[in-house]
């Protein structure tokens, strides 16, 4: 059986795009979300929100299809780069792309522009949403075959363990792993009329927990037999269905210990040799709670440190699956797995209390766990060790 | 894969959503409040593949569309834009297309991996593909269906395809195949379903597998009439299945194009050669019993 290395990886997200950087703010627990109104809902209030920061950023309309190309490919190429493949290891290469959003933020503004009484846009010009992935794929010559996900907060964490499983079973040689969801109007609002947003602080697992701070993020990967930069490498994954109802997983958790299960079996390990457990943490009252009955039932006395890292970047929604992983890897393979900020108050009703301090971190396997709308759960096992 | 069962339910542009509630319930028994059409097309098709057979509750669904659910975007964005109000939370929730996936799976109480996909001209093909990955790594079933409303107006179909409007009819589409490891009461069988980056790589494996006997070639969309008849040429095809004329178009309409031969044709072995506008191509190799 193949190995699945990370051979390149390259992030933008809040904390910029130098991943030492992002490692020393994440070291320093810099949390620095802005505040974003919401004027265009006939209200007058503003939520935290984490913009991509970028240094001499030149563009000026954040909204704009270049900038939206700029940030996803400029992310992608300091992920070929740092992956050094050779012109021909470009072209033998697939394309897996996850994203929640799509490509709705490029229509945004012509909605924006458009009067009151104008006619639907967005279904009309739309090109459908393999279109990016195929925007990518021609302008840095990768030939393999293209895959959008679109399984809400889960799809790059889906796109990343079906393109390793796909790397192990021979039928692709490497893949980009791209995860990207750009700030669009669509998803604020949307979040905040299902009243998930938190006016902050961020605190996922928290006893005064409130909820989500979004966040916009992409996150880039080459998966590849042949090692790279990166010492870590996806041992295995899993995704299943919780048909409980569509916003909300069972609340006791047994489709969560469900995947975790698999995702250890498919990986090779038991529930006792995962050294960290990086959970979803989305913050909300009602998906925390869930998420430790889940992990409580996988791991029982055998529970691991468990962080959420949200709050360093906020939820990237369908690109947490390479942002978070990316940012998980890189403060291992530096000698620490981050910590939770902003938590403070332990819930005695979740049991669960997150890492407060930085833990030391050699060598182990880390558990990435990432559940979204549409009953959507996956769990991913990465490991730096033999 | 062996095809256990297989059925589309294609329908006119523009139908009635209401149409559509009245053919669920007849099927399915169920009255769905607060759905929408891209919603109750995944359900007509997938309810009308899976309605006689057994299947394991943990069955992946690979679920592929081109568009997703265009209604309920549509519609949040004018609440956002034109009365400047939030989103009401269920077609918030709506536009995240997998929800149509999680409402096939709650609907047959599947509770195993569940995946939407897309690929720009191949998402049909890419959903095969991640059937097959999971067959190699020991799974020996899965639910794999494509799903796409009739979205464009005919001046936008001729600009991405080069057809005359009225000259190919547009539908709506949900075709589903119930695919499993095991032979036995199939009704087919994908032999193939292989990915190339060019034309020529295509071909070089076709030659390799060698000739296959009376095979019948189809082609997607994007397939013009020159290629298709180097192709058929250089399959010696017996003929071709022009499924696009037959059941009309949407993007994802090779499904149901597949589909419609396996029930069609008895015995019958099938080449459909697809391609996207950068070229890649995806040859699906089935075969009829």
């Amino acid at each position: 059986m193949k190995e699945v290395f990370v051979r390149g990886r390259a992030i933008t997200c809040s904390l910029g795009r130098d991943i030492e950087k992002i490692v020393s703010s994440v070291r320093e627990k810099r949390v620095s979300p802005e505040q974003l109104p919401l004027s265009f809902g006939g209200t007058d209030y503003t939520r935290p929100y984490y913009r991509i920061r970028r240094e001499n950023e030149t563009f000026t309309d954040l909204s704009s299809e270049e900038y939206f190309y700029d940030v996803l490919n400029t992310t992608v190429g300091r992920a070929l780069d740092d992956a050094g493949l050779s012109p021909a290891e470009r072209k033998d290469c697939a394309l897996f792309f996850g994203s929640t959003a799509i490509d709705i933020p490029l229509y945004e503004n012509k909605y924006r522009e458009a009067g009151p009484e104008s006619g639907p846009i967005f279904s009309e010009e739309s090109p459908g949403y393999g279109k990016i992935a195929d925007t990518v794929a021609r302008a840095f010559g990768l030939r393999g075959p293209c895959f959008t996900f679109t399984t809400a907060c889960t799809s790059t964490a889906n796109a990343m363990i079906h393109a390793a499983a796909m790397i192990r079973c021979g039928m692709i040689r490497r893949a980009l792993v791209a995860g990207y969801d750009l700030y669009n109007d669509l998803g604020f609002f949307g979040f905040e009329s299902l009243i998930l947003i938190t006016p902050g602080p961020y605190r996922p697992f928290d006893r005064n927990r409130k909820g989500i701070i979004m966040g916009e993020g992409c996150g880039a990967v080459v998966l590849d037999p042949k090692r790279g930069g990166s010492p870590f490498r996806i041992l295995g994954g899993a995704n299943l269905c919780d048909t409980n109802n569509v916003t909300t997983h069972d609340e006791e958790g047994p489709i969560i210990e469900k995947v975790i299960m698999q995702a250890l079996k498919n990986s090779g390990l038991r529930p006792g040799e995962i050294s960290a457990v990086k959970a979803h943490a989305t913050g909300t009252v009602y998906n925390d709670r869930t998420e430790a009955n889940g992990m409580k039932r996988a791991f029982g006395a055998d529970m691991p440190p468990v962080t959420g890292i949200k709050p360093y970047i906020g939820h990237t929604v369908g690109a947490a699956g390479a942002t978070e992983l990316i940012l998980v890897t890189e403060c291992a393979a530096r000698g620490f797995f981050p910590a939770t900020p902003g938590f403070e108050e332990l819930d005695e009703e979740l049991g669960i209390a997150p890492l407060v301090e930085h833990m030391p971190f050699g060598r182990g396997s880390i558990m990435l766990n990432y559940f979204g709308f549409g009953g959507n759960c996956t769990s991913m096992v990465v490991a730096n060790g033999d | 894969m062996y095809i256990k069962a297989a059925e589309c339910f294609i329908a006119e542009r523009f139908s009635d959503p209401q149409k559509y509630q009245g053919e669920l319930k007849k099927l399915t028994g169920f009255h769905l409040r607060r759905t929408n059409k891209f919603i109750m097309l995944s359900l007509l098709g997938a309810h009308s593949c899976m309605k006689a057979g057994a299947y394991p509750a943990d069955i992946p669904v690979y679920f592929a569309t081109e568009n997703g659910n265009l209604y309920d975007t549509e519609i949040v964005l004018a609440q956002i834009y034109r009365s400047h109000s939030f989103p009401k939370p269920i077609n918030f929730i709506n536009t995240m297309s997998n929800v149509a996936a999680f409402y096939v799976a709650q609907s047959l109480n599947i509770t195993g991996p569940n995946i939407m996909v897309s690929a720009k001209g191949l998402s049909f093909e890419r959903a095969l593909d991640l059937a097959r990955a999971g067959f190699m790594a020991g799974t020996s079933s899965a639910l794999v269906g494509a799903v796409d409303e009739a979205v464009f107006s005919g001046a936008v179909f001729e600009r991405n395809f080069g057809h005359a409007p009225g000259e190919t009819k547009l539908v709506e589409a949900s075709g589903w195949m119930h695919l499993s490891a095991d032979e036995s009461g199939a009704i087919g069988e994908i032999v193939e379903a292989a990915s190339f980056p060019g034309a020529d790589e295509a071909l070089e494996w076709l030659s390799e597998i060698g000739g296959i006997s009376g095979a019948v070639a189809s082609f997607g969309i994007a397939v013009g009439p020159e290629e298709r008849r180097r192709w058929m040429k250089l399959l010696g095809a017996e003929g071709e299945y022009d499924y696009i004329s037959e059941l009309g178009y949407n993007d994802s309409i090779t499904a149901c194009g597949i589909i419609s031969f396996v029930k069609k044709f008895r015995r019958g072995v099938l080449v459909n050669i697809n391609r996207d506008k950068s070229d890649r191509h995806a040859v699906t190799l089935v075969r009829s019993y």
